[in-house]
């Protein structure tokens, strides 16, 4: 594909993606947050509608490039293959897990605050790419 | 918000996700995309930047168009919080190879075994931190 066509469509799936979270109310912690607290009177089962309507539209585009075997622009598609199941994976999920409920943030949802200039939001994405260089380096 | 709401989100994010996917074959994991960012590398790096800008620059025309999508009625947000937490979810993301979006939309409908169980993960951290916030906090 065309570098500058690919740019676009780059462009416009991440702006479509904040379309989604806002529309969904995830971009606002206290969903996330509410949803998290499972089994209090403060749950919002939200973020499961959110995540299931998603998958439900990822897994048609999904089975729909498995049966082409060729992307739109014609090049070779192939499912990526499952790796395994380690402890980098679980421990990495359960480190994920406990800052997002801390919080109420995700990467999604902060990067899509990037330009309102919040403090705060700025702090998180700040952390969060020095978390990303420190397991890039260290883990 | 209603669970009308919540279906049309998610409904989008599937179709911005879809198109990286129909078009070049990508996966829309947004840790991923940005944590790549760092690596500099020619010719993989404009099209990352430009996910991000999207991201961005959408949550900046949602401020000043619809700002209810993106108010922040969260509790405990403290600077001192986010950044804790912006720690823990920057290296959970990368050692784990995927945050809610690309274990929790893309490799759930790719019925990945590996992202089932970081979703499992990541969900039941989750609400053991939402409850030990609730619990110190409140």
């Amino acid at each position: 594909m065309k570098p500058a066509l690919f740019l676009i469509l780059s462009f416009l799936s991440g702006a479509l993606f904040a379309v989604g979270l806002g529309v969904g109310g995830m971009l606002n912690p206290e969903n996330i947050q509410n949803f998290l607290l499972f089994g209090s009177d403060r749950w919002q089962p939200g973020l499961l509608f959110v995540m299931g309507s998603a998958i439900a539209v990822y897994s048609l585009a999904f089975i729909w490039m498995s049966r082409r075997k060729k992307t739109l622009v014609g090049n070779p598609y192939s499912p990526p293959h499952h790796g395994r199941i380690d402890r980098k994976l679980v421990l990495g999920a359960l480190l994920f897990g406990i800052g997002w409920g801390i919080y109420g943030l995700c990467p999604g949802p902060a990067i899509t605050r990037l330009f309102l200039w919040e403090a705060n939001s700025l702090g998180f994405l700040a952390a969060m790419f020095l978390g990303f260089f420190i397991s890039s380096r260290w883990v | 918000m209603g669970i009308e709401h919540s279906i049309l989100g998610g409904i989008i994010i599937g179709l911005a996700a879809a198109i990286l996917l129909i078009f070049d074959g990508r996966t829309a994991g947004i840790s991923g995309i940005a944590a790549n960012l760092l690596h500099f590398k020619k010719g993989d790096f404009a099209w990352r930047l430009s996910f991000v800008l999207g991201l961005g620059m959408a949550g900046f025309v949602l401020s000043r168009t619809a700002p209810d999508l993106v108010a922040n009625s969260g509790r405990h947000q403290t600077l001192f919080l986010a950044i804790l937490s912006g720690l823990l979810v920057g290296i959970g993301a990368r050692m784990a190879n995927g945050c809610t979006s690309g274990h929790g939309v893309c490799g759930i409908s790719r019925g990945s075994l590996r992202s089932i169980v970081a979703t499992v993960v990541f969900m039941a951290a989750g609400v053991l931190a939402a409850y030990g916030m609730k619990g110190f906090f409140e």
